[in-house]
């Protein structure tokens, strides 16, 4: 005993696992989209499957809600492993709260507080070995913050980006970025965001980026002044020199400039934006630059309204929740077999006997009774679902926005699939839920209470599509949808609607010349009589698409179903439907 | 079922076409609302359990059985084949027996017709997620209150001679039991049978409702045993 006192006395103690956690860039986020969180984990002496539990709270008009995010982890002891999720921060009065669980308990926790003062209604991210410069942007109108990350910082998920309103690339040593990163963020420009590469003499834009950037780097030079900036923004620079590359614009791209030596361009890449500078905005001259301030609010831009909105899309697709019809007509056959069930046996046999035999039926009815009520409660679930796909132009690529309403008439519990590659938003009404990022399938569970028995859910997410649209002069639009085909198809542009009918795979063309263009109201009753009312005008009315679109695009119901949202283990009814939105450029 | 009365009375409420129509028409009733109350109810944000249809169900079985049981025991409905009380005494049994046999086959009839009820109120309280705790508790809520209003319908069936006379009081009694105890304060209008078993099907005790129902009952026999012993002596 003495010896196995002593033993325990000298053995290690055991050692506590360790969290620790990072979200947002450099700690900067937005609200209500998803920002990156790293979490580190050190097991300690534990070994075997953990999970990292990570508590976003939210507030909405139901009160407060939860959202759990769970990634499982092989606890190897002592070993430290990260784990990097998109979250969404909702309520900045509570901490997340990041749970590292073994079994049934906590091997460790953490709360990670969100600095107010780092968020904003817009983000500029920068990737800079200079923490500093971007000081002014706090003088553009709206809360800006900025961020300055090191390229680990950079999310693997593009949809980590979304609070991001302008990524600047100054000091990327491309190889410190892995593939992931570098999809994500190509993915990230070709769905909607705003980047600015600054290429310097010795420093050349990366090379991965090359086929979104609006120009090539040419010749290095020193130049006293940065041609076309003084004129452009309204008042001349400091004295140089200004070490610049010189920029050979790319067809259709915009640059500023003087003659042949061109030190900034741009051009729209996909649905996004591509500037790239061939001077050093942190260099010391251009810092002391009066106007330097609307340098920046052109780069930035203005917050652009995206083609789609998902808020009001439970409007459109929701219905009032009812039971199955099948299942009430099953009911009301049981129950009507039970009652002449009991009447026969009263009638045949009226007596003590027959008292028994009906107590007896019921008896056997009960558990019939159990099993139906569950079987009207299951098949009274529907899902119905939108996948809204805008195409990005010119790249292989479409920015998907699922919104889904989950309808649990009598309420109970739900385990969906999540798409793909999908992220899931908030919605208006966040509740508690909880998405399990294990087994390579994003799932989704949670419970609906009766009273409220409905969940709008909004994922986002990219979709490999190559289509295409162009308006030639004269209104002729020329359509190439590949191997796809569109139904019910229209234009939109400025809240009028053209009705286009059915588009076959390949190409066609159309004449909008001479075409009626209608309110979204007539047209959806006109949209009925050529074979079918639009979906799509639902999703229009409820303003869901954007009615007054200043670009033309191009609207319709894809015919191949896309990934969805669905309900585990069985199929679920409800609507599904894929609309395809092609922003129409110009021949 | 040593009881010669209770044995009387059960053989022939088990043989009375009266008896079977009663228990059609109760089922019958609880199957029509729980066809017409199965789409799901959207109206309050705060409670999480759809109890409407299992509350609704419990009030319609509890007023139904309770009506009926207490009618049948106070004579207003008269059962083929079952002599009453008073006429049970020119035979030989001690109004002990009589009043006993009465109460028992007063509850066997109002079990009986609830466990008929049961499978609709269980398919109900399945669609509806209702914990099968509140449901038992909503059926026994049922069963004590039937039970104990019924014993006084025997009280009445003893003590009151005219038939008319004791229809009227049958209904007051009632009268009082459903409506006029909603008059009571807040605090105490558990004691209505309805508000007992509304709050039962949503998760609430109502233990006390359930002993004060016993206890009305008792009451109500005991005084039926006097009432019977008085018209013994005087006989």
């Amino acid at each position: 005993m003495l010896f196995l006192l002593a033993g325990l006395g000298t053995a290690a103690p055991a050692q506590a696992a360790t969290v620790e956690a990072r979200v947002g860039f450099d700690g900067a986020v937005a609200l209500g989209v998803p920002v990156p969180l790293e979490v580190q984990v050190v097991p300690g002496s534990e070994r075997g499957r953990v999970l990292v539990v990570v508590e976003a709270p939210a507030l909405g008009p139901l009160g407060r809600a939860v959202e759990r995010t769970v990634v499982p982890l092989d606890a190897i002891p002592g070993v430290p492993q990260v784990v990097r999720v998109p979250v969404v921060v909702g309520d900045l009065r509570e901490p997340l709260r990041i749970r590292v669980r073994l079994g049934n308990r906590d091997i460790a926790h953490t709360d990670l507080a969100v600095d107010p003062a780092r968020v904003g209604s817009r983000m500029v991210v920068a990737l800079s070995a200079v923490h500093s410069g971007l000081e002014i942007l706090r003088r553009v109108p709206g809360r800006v913050v900025t961020a300055y990350v090191e390229p680990p910082d950079l999310p693997r998920e593009w949809q980590a980006y979304l609070g991001v309103d302008l990524l600047i690339l100054r000091d990327l040593d491309p190889s410190r970025l892995d593939r992931a990163q570098r999809d994500a963020l190509v993915t990230w420009v070709e769905l909607g965001g705003r980047l600015l590469v600054v290429a310097r003499p010795g420093a050349p834009p990366p090379a991965f980026l090359d086929p979104l950037l609006p120009a090539r780097a040419g010749q290095e030079r020193v130049l006293e002044t940065l041609p076309g900036f003084g004129s452009r923004f309204g008042a001349p620079l400091p004295q140089g020199p200004y070490p610049v590359v010189g920029l050979l614009p790319r067809e259709g791209a915009g640059s500023l400039g003087e003659g042949t030596i061109r030190v900034l361009a741009w051009r729209p890449a996909g649905l996004g934006e591509v500037f790239l500078a061939g001077f050093d905005p942190w260099a010391t001259p251009f810092l002391n630059w009066a106007a330097r301030l609307r340098f920046w609010e052109e780069v930035l831009g203005r917050p652009r309204r995206p083609l789609v909105d998902p808020g009001p899309a439970s409007s459109a697709l929701a219905g009032r929740p009812a039971a199955d019809g099948l299942s009430q007509a099953v009911v009301g056959l049981v129950l009507g077999a039970y009652l002449g069930a009991l009447f026969v046996v009263r009638r045949a046999r009226p007596s003590l006997g027959g008292a028994g035999l009906c107590l007896m039926v019921a008896a056997l009815a009960i558990p019939v009774s159990l099993g139906l009520g569950r079987e009207v409660r299951s098949r009274s679930v529907t899902l119905a679902q939108a996948a809204v796909v805008v195409q990005s132009p010119g790249a292989p690529v479409g920015r998907v926005v699922w919104v889904g309403v989950l309808t649990v008439p009598y309420g109970g519990p739900y385990h969906l699939r999540v798409p793909p590659g999908a992220v899931m938003l908030p919605s208006d009404v966040p509740r508690d839920r909880t998405l399990d990022l294990g087994g390579g399938q994003v799932s989704l569970h949670g419970t609906l209470r009766a009273r409220v028995p409905q969940q709008v859910l909004v994922a986002v997410g990219a979709v490999r599509l190559r289509t295409a649209a162009a308006l030639g002069p004269g209104g002729r639009l020329t359509v190439d949808l590949g191997g796809d085909r569109l139904l019910h198809a229209w234009v939109a542009f400025r809240g009028r609607v053209s009705l286009l009918g059915d588009l076959p795979a390949g190409v066609s063309v159309r004449e909008l010349r001479g075409a009626r263009w209608m309110t979204p109201e007539d047209a959806a009753s006109a949209s009925s009589d050529l074979g079918g009312p639009s979906f799509g005008f639902r999703l229009l009315g409820a303003g869901v698409i954007m009615k007054a679109t200043t670009t033309p695009v191009l609207v319709g119901e894809l015919a191949r179903p896309l990934p969805a949202f669905e309900w585990a283990g069985r199929s679920v009814p409800g609507r599904r439907t894929t609309i395809l939105l092609i922003p129409l450029a110009g021949e | 079922m040593r009881n010669p009365v209770l044995r009387g009375d059960v053989r022939a409420r088990a043989r009375s076409r009266k008896i079977r129509a009663i228990e059609l028409f109760c089922v019958s009733a609880l199957a029509l609302l729980a066809f017409l109350g199965l789409p799901p109810e959207l109206s309050q944000i705060e409670q999480d359990r759809q109890t409407g249809l299992v509350a609704a169900l419990g009030v319609v079985l509890l007023v139904l059985v309770t009506y009926f049981a207490s009618a049948c025991a106070a004579g207003e409905i008269a059962v083929e084949g079952e002599k009453s009380a008073v006429d049970l005494l020119f035979a030989p049994f001690r109004p002990a027996t009589i009043a006993a046999g009465k109460s028992l086959s007063s509850l066997l009839t109002v079990v009986y017709w609830i466990l008929l009820g049961l499978p609709i109120l269980v398919l109900a309280a399945a669609v509806r997620r209702t914990p099968l705790g509140d449901l038992m508790a909503v059926v026994g809520l049922a069963a004590s209150a039937a039970w104990g209003i019924a014993q006084w319908g025997l009280l009445y069936s003893i003590a009151v001679e005219s038939e008319f006379a004791r229809t009227a009081v049958h209904w007051a009694t009632l009268f009082l039991a459903f409506v006029l105890t909603l008059l009571l304060p807040a605090g105490a209008r558990w004691v209505n049978p309805v508000v007992a078993v509304g709050s039962a099907a949503g998760g609430q005790v109502v233990l006390s409702a359930f002993v004060l129902y016993l206890g009305v009952g008792l009451l109500g026999w005991a005084a039926s045993l006097l009432a019977l012993g008085r018209f013994d002596g005087a006989s």
